[in-house]
Order: structure tokens, then sequence, then C-alpha cells
């Protein structure tokens, strides 16, 4: 890593975001995390950042936050309009040993140390607009039962909005913080989000990425993780709408013992583009990484994974396992996956696999033979396909959410007596 | 109840079944019987409406409906049931809520009241018990790391769950150990009835000693060469195949 100065005050770091899109400018197929995916539909909207809302924007947000499944139950609530922290719409009570703060009044030294803009164009012109955001520090040993939520809601315009959030987990901590990535109606927005998570000595950090905008809306979301020793990162990413939504999440392992798991699962359908870039860095000796992301794709839709993976020279006795399955329900539907493995390393292992595919026949016809009409069958095994993503999300106060956002991706495939059918406790 | 005449059906470009014909009446338990490559789960696809067994000649008449050109759930409504020699593991769908919906989609088409979670949970239990399978194992998801036996198991309890006309079990005996064959057998014959016929496909006489057949059918190339009482089966255990393979041949 270039050692580089550290900012003392947000200005300054702005700066720094500055200079570096100034010097790079939106990525193009040439760039590595580009290959596959456009990033003109994100750099239509400029360089530019939207201002801080109004009080009628705020009001709007008011309601469309009404119309969302409640927030967690004894937790607390933060929200976002555009890049601003409005905190006349947050609610709730912060664990114990949590404190937040605005990234004004917080310490920069970790700011800008994992997603950096010298490496990503979008989070350099994140860094760029910085005038607000949200520091959240969790006290050494505090164990938090009841989960953090953050709501971003996308509001309308030409130009992006750029939320910035640094979570910080003391050695021994366990901290879950939820980020829900709405949009205020259904005209065009564009997202340019960046989160920092910093976990050390055995802290375990859970990270669920939930993003449900409107069918005109752009996401381009960073989450960068730095690991120390024996601490473990639980990433959960759902892209469950959007015109084109775009998610990179890197994290890397600086330390001994330290790990992640990583799950997502996408749904596109219509014209949308659902694309992840997964990087998985082991610098350290020791570490593990598991990714495991399944993707729907129905309609023209479009769906993305690359899982890379970087295993430094030192990284003795590391392990990464990656499984990307896609589904495709359309002729026009498409999925491309693709790992990448670095490994400067003889002692670690890493296993990669990826499937693209149809619904399994033989499953189809056993259900079939049992009396499910076809179109039945099919529902059920897209249903279990994707359900298996929100059963590894240990959040029961989102679980009823999460299950009615799939239920409505897949309505194409399953009419609303199925859906109950499935969800029923016997 | 189930008339097959003339029946010949491929699978891709292979010819498999070459004029069956079979007659299974209603009450009766009927084995079927054949060496390896004679087409008895062919036969069973055929029946149960499998996609890529086509049929080219002949018919299937169903207390008196022509089912061939029927799709596969259409026929389970109409009364069929296949228990799959292998069973399919389909991890993400809850055995119940999968046996719920089938049970009210068969009861639909026969015009039954659908039942509600508390009627499919009674009846559920009851099956359950009959089978002996272990509670916890059915609130799983269906098959989803079930063992042989297991699947097995579950295959009866669909069964009896599904209550069909015609139930056909292929090689519902291969990999059990002989506790699984028993409960399996016991299962079935609780099953058996004035209203529902049953064809047990099997290579080995050992099931047809717990589930005693009141006919014997003798499969080979694909068409019935023989048919007789439990005692053809005993026959075929101790002579093997080559003697009606040499009888037909002399004819």
């Amino acid at each position: 890593m270039v050692a580089t100065p550290i900012p003392t005050s947000l200005e300054e770091l702005a700066a720094t975001g500055e200079r570096a899109f100034e010097r790079m400018g939106f990525p193009t197929r040439k760039h590595e995390a580009w290959r596959y995916t456009s990033s003109k539909p994100f750099a239509r909207y400029g360089e530019d950042a939207q201002g801080p809302p109004d009080g009628s924007l705020v009001e709007s947000a008011r309601g469309r936050l009404a119309e969302l499944s409640p927030a967690p139950t004894h937790g607390a609530r933060f929200v976002f309009v555009g890049a601003s922290l409005v905190s006349e719409l947050s609610q709730g009570e912060l664990p114990d040993g949590v404190t937040a703060s605005p990234l004004a009044e917080t310490t920069l030294q970790d700011l800008g140390s994992i997603a950096s803009s010298d490496a990503d164009a979008f989070v350099a012109l994140n860094t760029r607009h910085l005038v607000d955001g949200l520091a959240l520090d969790v006290a050494k040993g505090a164990v938090c039962e009841t989960p953090i939520e953050i709501v971003h809601v996308a509001i309308p315009g030409e130009a992006a909005g750029h939320p910035r959030v640094l979570l910080r987990a003391q050695p021994l901590s366990q901290v879950t913080l939820v980020e829900r990535f709405v949009s205020l109606d259904d005209r065009a927005s564009m997202t340019n989000a960046v989160t920092e998570i910093i976990a050390t000595g055995g802290a375990i950090v859970r990270h669920a990425h939930l993003v449900t905008p409107g069918a005109s809306a752009h996401h381009k979301a960073h989450i960068g993780a730095r690991l120390g020793r024996d601490s473990h990162l639980n990433s959960h990413v759902f892209s469950l709408g959007g015109s084109v939504a775009r998610t990179d999440l890197h994290v890397r392992m600086e330390e001994p013992g330290a790990g992640c798991t990583l799950d997502g699962l996408y749904l596109a359908r219509d014209a949308e583009t659902l694309d992840h870039y997964v990087q998985m860095e082991h610098a350290a000796p020791h570490t593990t990484s598991e990714a495991y992301y399944k993707g729907v794709v129905d309609g023209g839709g479009v769906g993305g994974f690359v899982g890379r993976v970087l295993i430094a020279r030192g990284a003795n006795g590391s392990a990464s396992e990656q499984l990307n399955n896609n589904l495709l329900l359309s002729d026009d539907a498409f999925a491309h996956t693709r790992p990448q493995l670095e490994i400067d390393n003889d002692d670690v292992k890493a296993s990669h696999g990826s499937t693209v595919g149809q619904l399994d026949p033989d499953a189809l016809f056993y259900l079939e033979s049992r009396g499910l009409s076809a179109s039945t069958a099919r529902a059920m095994l897209t249903l279990a396909f994707a359900e298996e993503m929100t059963h590894r999300l240990p959040l029961d106060y989102l679980k009823d959410a999460l299950k009615s956002f799939i239920s409505a991706r897949l309505s194409g495939a399953a009419d609303s007596a199925l859906l109950a059918a499935f969800h029923e406790d016997l | 109840m189930l008339t097959i005449r003339n029946l010949h059906a491929r699978v891709g470009d292979q010819p498999i079944l070459k004029g069956l014909n079979l007659e299974l009446a209603s009450g009766e338990v009927s084995a079927l019987m054949g060496p390896n490559g004679s087409g008895k789960s062919t036969l069973s696809y055929v029946i149960a409406g499998r996609p890529g067994y086509e049929i080219t000649e002949g018919e299937i008449l169903l207390d008196g409906q022509d089912i061939s050109e029927l799709s596969a759930d259409e026929r389970a409504k109409a009364g069929v049931f296949l228990s799959f020699q292998y069973p399919v593991e389909v991890p993400g769908v809850p055995n119940k809520v999968f046996m719920k919906t089938a049970a009210n989609a068969v009861r639909e088409a026969r015009g039954e009241s659908p039942l509600d979670a508390y009627e499919f949970i009674e009846l559920f239990e009851e099956k359950r018990k009959m089978v002996d399978m272990d509670k916890a194992l059915a609130n799983r998801d269906l098959n989803a790391s079930f063992s042989g036996g297991e699947k097995k198991r579950n295959e009866i309890l669909q069964m009896a769950v599904l209550d069909p006309r015609l139930a056909i079990l292929d090689e519902t005996d291969s990999g059990l150990d002989i506790d699984a064959l028993k409960a399996v057998a016991t299962g079935v014959n609780a099953l058996r009835g004035a209203d529902r016929s049953m064809l047990v496909i099997t290579h080995y006489q050992r099931l047809l000693d717990y589930i005693v057949p009141d006919r014997v059918h003798v499969l080979m190339d694909g068409r019935i060469v023989r048919s007789g009482d439990a005692s053809l089966a005993q026959e075929l255990e101790s002579r093997g195949y080559d003697w009606i393979a040499k009888e037909i041949a002399a004819a």
C-alpha cells in the first residue's frame, strides 16, 4: 500500500477524491473491473452531486419510509435522503456500546483506507462530494443484539447522490448493519454509495445490502472491508431491482485468522442489469473467504458475477471458495459469471464453481407427476432456488420483507395463491 | 381399470416398447418383472407422462379414458401415481408444503374441497405414522439429504396422501435394507384396496415376499411375454428369464 498522509478535514479528503477522479475519469471496458459491464448508464449522471434535500423532499421521504416494512424492533434506523443523513427521520435507540457521529466529527484516519479513491473512479467521485455521512463505532467487546439499519432513499434528479458510511468494529465486538436502498418514486435517480467496514481483533460484522429501488433507478455501490486478526465479515447482498445496479464488494483480510462469508442474490427481469464484482484479498496467512451468489434472470434481464480472489505470497494456509449459480427463466435472459484467481502461493486451497442453466427437468417432472401444473412446479422450484439466500440471513425482522420482495419479483412465475401456499407454516 | 393396447413407445430414436398389451384390474396388485433393459422403467414413465417418452402407436386407457395425450399433472389428477426408482431431491421446497399443494391439486380435480392447514396436517400425520417415517424428517425439504430408504418411505407417504387409482412402484426395493423394505411393504399393503390397482416393478422376488402379488407379468424386449399368478415370480427367481426367451424363440 502506498502510504498517504491522513487528511485533517473532509475538504482535504474530498480534494484527494477530486484529483483521483480527474486522473481516472469514468471507467471504460479497458478497466479490468468493467470488462463485462458498461459504466455509461452511471456516467450519464455526470460528475456533480445533488444538493441536500429541501423540506418537501424530506416529507416525501417520510411518506416513502412509512411504506417500508418496520424498522428493527428495539434497533436503530438512520435515514439518508440522497447523500444527506436526515436526523429528523432517524429513530430508535442505538445498541449499547455503539456511537454514531457525522463524518465531519469523526477521526478521518480510516476513511478511504479501504475504499480507496486511487483504485476506483466511483469511490473517488463519492469522496470528492463528501460533505456528510455517518460513522458508526462499536466499542471493544460490545455485543449488539439488535441490528442497526440505514435506509437510503434515492431522490430523482439529473445528478447523483453520494452517501457514505463508515463502520468500525473494535476487538471482540459483534454488530449487524443493514443498509436498504429504495427510491423516492419511479423517476430516474442515481446513487453512488460507499460503505467502509473495519473489523479488528475477533470482531464479527454482519452486513446486509438490500437493493430494492424503482425500475428507473441506477445504483452503484462500493462496499470495502478491512478485516483484522480473527475477525469475520458476513455479507448478504440482495439485488432486487433497479434499471442498472452494480455492487462492488472488496474484502481485504489483513491479519491471520480473518475470514469472510459473502452471500448474494440477484433477481433481474425486464431489461434490468444487476451486476456484482466481488474481490477477496488474502493478504495474511490462514485467512478464509467463501462467496456464494445466486441469480435468477427473467425477461431480457442480465445478471452478472465476477469473483476475484487475490492470495498474496505470504498468505500461507489460506482458503477460498466461490460458487455462483444462475437460473435463466427466458430465452432472452443472460448471465455472465467469471472467477478470477490470482494466487502467488502454493500452500493454499482455492475452488470455484459456476452454473448457468434452466430449471432441472427431472425435478419439474417429479413435481408434475404429483399433480402440480407445469407453471406451479416451475414457480415452486424458482422460489426454492432464490429463497435459499433468505434462509441464510438470520434476521427475522427482514424475512417477511425479503420474501415479499422476492415474491413480487417472481410474480411472473408464481401467482399469489401459490406464493401464500409456499410460505404457509405447516 | 388400466388397459394398455398395442403400445409402442420410443426414447429419442430408440424404440423401447414394441406392441405391449397389459390389463390391470381394480383391487389387484400386479408385479412387473423382466431383465435389465426390457422396458420396465420406460413403461412406468410412459404411463406417467414423462416428457421425452414418445408414444408412436397404441393407447393407454384409465377407466376407459385415453390418458396418452394428457400432461403429467393431468394424469396425476386422473389418478395415476408413480413412485420413482430415484426420487428427486428438491432442496428449498418444504416436504409438507409440496404435499399439501399436490393433495389439493388432485382433490380439486376430483371435485373435492381443498384441505386447510389443520385438515392436511391431520391427514399427513396419519399417513406418516403408517409408513413409520420420522417426524423431523417429514418436516424437512422434499427428499433433501434423505437416505435411499427415507426417500422410498417418502414416496409411499405421498402415495398415501394422494390416494391414487393406479399406483406404479418402480423398483421400490432397490437400495433398501430389510427394515426399510418391510416398512415400505407394510405401507403398500395398507394401501391395497378394492378401488385401487397397483403395479409393482421389481427385479427380485424379495419384495414380493412382502407384497404378494395377485398377478405377475413378464416384460421382455418391449412386450409382455408371460402372465401368471404369484408362483410365476418364484419360478423366475429360481430359473431366470432365459427359458422364457427360448420358449418364445421355439414358438
